[in-house]
């Protein structure tokens, strides 16, 4: 049962994607939704240096941007106070000043959820690459946590990356638990050398999906090809709004030769990736 | 009350030994007679280590920084003058400190507190779209103008409007490195009012007309394709942008138009001077300040005080008036001005001094200065710390008689001045109106690069002029 959503509140179109997915999460599970803008003051006020008469300017320089961002964030609040409303979600708008890791660590755990842009950094700036901020979430963070792209498609379809691995059991297991899969289509795609292999394993996750009353559909993939490809496209042609996965799992020969396909979904899915470990 | 007591006290004390000499010491030598050859390098020390502190202060300790800079300023100078006074006695000392007050600290910190004062009150009014022909024709106009009320002032009037003029510009970062590139560092070559190292050049005793006469040339070499090759850049980045917007027409003018006025009367204070010779002064402790001197200062800060009481108030609120940069530069400068003495009487001390090997490095093997070395060197150095103390330096270096370095070694006057202005445009921290430009670009939202960056930007436009700077005049 999903009760409560944290949400990141940034200005990037990643973040505001993720912010209307999680309001749509919210107020199908009728859970209470927090929206946190946090004002990076470390960030913003970081040494540098500085000529002959220039801490006078850097002073001021820093005074003007943490009031840019805090009134950034007060419209940006104040915005999501308002679509909460008009969308019927119980919701608490949060404004932080300080590390914005910290300040997402220390509200976790009353959450059951993250839900967080791909770039969002609290600096209202796009990126293409996924920031610290989030590596940082993901790694260290107790709870599930959904990442969305800038672009995502806003679908009840519901993909489940599954490789047998004690990750993707937890992910799946996680997103079960949590009712996330219920509303709309599921698909596992299970991604191996062998086809047999990977329908043996697909439908051990599709059985235990059903205990849930998840009727979920499963896609065996045999194919020597990155599993993170793999995915992507299917994720494109199942046009799903949801990818699920377990992360960081492993850490051997393999993912260091290749790359780890979580950070690859991550740098190049155009859906918001459910990640949890 | 008790404090401003002792205060008053202690002014008192100082006046009286001061003015009077006699009562408490007897002169040994001349004044700032120190000789260089009886210095080890262990006197260069707080040089040393008041460069460093303004260097990492900020990066290091930044809020200790913030709040005692001048305390630390103040340490480094004292780390130098107490054990000076007591190795060579406290009248050498108190001449060192006197000679460097009166006419060195003093000059200079005056003339920076009029122009900054008189230039922070014009604002630009009006309104124009940023499109490459206008762009670089502000680049053009600042840069000339930064000449005659110095990089800082010209910094100040000339980037709101600029910023205002690209706001609907989504890249238009290349402008504003430009603008510090041109109207902050280059521009200022050519008076001593244009960049503080060639006014300290002024103080010792090159003309006032030597730059503009001079250095037209090397400033043309560099500003000339710095703004052609700027248009074309602005030409190819302004077609991601879209159309410019329509800007009503309105005429540009200028905001607190007095401060003209008083800009022009700087210019004929300092002019004055340079050119009136009544051959009386005021003899402290055996140092002799000129009258012509003492009336310019006292012009230069009845034209500050003026321009500041008669700016309307929105023309400083237009340019973020304050005086806040102005008391950093004093409060720093001192220390410096302080602690460079011993560094240039060892360098005034040649090749008997204990900075010989900086003397061998800058000269050729037929004894004749390198003259792309002191070009390159000055700027090396200027471009991570301030250019004026390294000018102070290398001036020193080059011999400090400035009828010579105007006569026979004209080249080597050059090449060090150059170096000082143009390289100060090698980073952020190169010259204080760099770090100025940046500060209120990102004020206003604008990504400017980072300080490598920004580095960046500098090694690929500029380090190939400074090449074809170094052929075409001093290699020869």
């Amino acid at each position: 049962m999903l009760k409560s959503v944290l949400v990141a509140i940034d200005g990037t179109d990643a973040a505001l994607s993720g912010l209307a997915l999680a309001r749509r999460l919210a107020q199908r599970h009728g859970a209470k939704l927090t929206g946190l803008a946090v004002v990076d003051v470390p960030f913003i006020t970081a040494p540098e240096a500085t000529p002959i008469g220039g801490s006078y300017y850097k002073a001021h320089k820093d005074a003007d941007l943490v009031k840019r961002a805090d009134e950034q964030a007060r419209t940006m609040l104040a915005v999501f106070d308002a679509d909460c409303r008009r969308d019927g979600v119980a919701s608490t708008a949060l404004e932080r000043e300080g590390d914005p890791y910290e300040h997402l660590l220390g509200l976790v755990d009353v959450h059951d959820l993250v839900v967080i842009g791909r770039d969002t950094s609290f600096h209202s700036v796009a990126s293409d690459a996924v920031t610290a901020t989030v590596n940082r979430l993901l790694k260290d963070n107790p709870r599930p946590i959904v990442v969305t792209p800038a672009a995502s498609s806003v679908s009840d379809v519901t993909v489940v990356a599954y490789d047998g691995s004690i990750p993707s059991m937890r992910a799946l297991q996680m997103l079960a638990l949590l009712g996330i899969a219920l509303s709309g289509q599921t698909h596992i795609v299970t991604v191996r050398d062998d086809e047999r292999d990977a329908s043996a394993i697909a439908q051990r996750a599709q059985a235990f999906l059903q205990l849930y009353g998840i009727a979920a559909e499963a896609h065996p993939i045999g194919t020597a090809r990155h599993a993170a490809d793999v995915l992507v496209e299917r994720a494109r042609d199942l046009k799903a709004g949801l990818l699920a996965m377990g992360a960081f799992g492993h850490r051997g020969w393999r993912e260091l030769l290749l790359g780890s396909a979580t950070s690859r979904l991550l740098d190049s899915a155009a859906t918001a990736l459910f990640v949890h470990h | 009350m008790r404090r401003r007591l002792s205060g008053m006290m202690a002014a008192i004390a100082l006046a009286v030994v001061l003015m009077v000499p006699e009562l408490g010491f007897a002169a040994e030598t001349d004044a700032h007679g120190v000789d260089g050859r009886q210095l080890g390098l262990i006197w260069a020390a707080p040089f040393v280590g008041i460069l460093l502190s303004i260097a990492l202060g900020p990066l290091l300790a930044p809020h200790f920084w913030e709040h005692h800079y001048g305390k630390i300023a103040a340490g480094w100078a004292l780390a130098f003058l107490l054990p000076f006074a007591a190795v060579f006695g406290l009248t050498m000392a108190m001449q060192q400190l006197l000679h460097t007050l009166l006419l060195e600290y003093i000059p200079f910190i005056v003339l920076i507190f009029a122009l900054f004062t008189v230039a922070g009150g014009i604002v630009v009014r009006g309104a124009f779209s940023g499109t490459p022909g206008s762009n670089t024709a502000i680049l053009a106009v600042g840069a000339a103008a930064a000449s005659w009320m110095g990089t800082t002032g010209a910094s100040m009037v000339l980037i709101r409007p600029l910023i205002q003029a690209n706001r609907w510009r989504r890249n238009a970062v290349h402008v504003f490195v430009f603008f510090i590139f041109l109207v902050s560092n280059m521009g200022g070559l050519l008076t001593p009012l244009g960049d503080p190292p060639l006014f300290l050049g002024f103080l010792l005793g090159v003309d006032f007309t030597w730059t503009l006469t001079r250095l037209i040339p090397h400033w043309l070499v560099m500003i000339v394709p710095l703004l052609a090759i700027f248009y074309v850049l602005d030409t190819i980045r302004i077609r991601g942008d879209g159309a410019p917007p329509t800007v009503p027409p309105t005429p540009l003018g200028l905001g607190g138009g007095i401060n003209v006025v008083l800009l022009l009367a700087v210019i004929a204070a300092t002019l004055m001077s340079a050119n009136w010779r009544p051959g009386m002064g005021v003899s402290v402790m055996h140092i002799d300040v000129a009258l012509q001197n003492i009336v310019r200062d006292v012009l230069l800060i009845a034209i500050a005080l003026l321009s500041y009481r008669l700016t309307p108030a929105e023309a400083h609120e237009a340019n973020e008036f304050s005086f806040g940069p102005i008391k950093e530069v004093a409060k720093l400068f001192i220390g410096i001005f302080i602690t460079i003495a011993p560094v240039i009487a060892m360098l005034a001390a040649g090749r008997e001094g204990a900075l010989s090997g900086l003397v061998a490095l800058s000269t050729q093997a037929d004894g004749s200065p390198s003259n792309a070395m002191y070009f390159w060197l000055t700027g090396f150095l200027s471009s991570f710390l301030d250019n004026a103390p390294t000018y102070l330096v290398f001036f020193q270096l080059a011999g400090g008689d400035p009828a010579r370095l105007m006569g026979e070694l004209a080249t080597t006057l050059a090449a060090i001045s150059c170096g000082a202005v143009f390289m100060g445009a090698n980073s952020y921290i190169g010259n204080a109106p760099n770090f100025m430009v940046k500060a209120v670009c990102e004020s206003r939202g604008i990504r400017m690069p980072s300080f490598f960056g920004y580095c960046a930007w500098a090694v690929v436009f500029l380090v190939p002029l400074y090449a074809v700077v170094t052929w075409l005049f001093f290699l020869r």
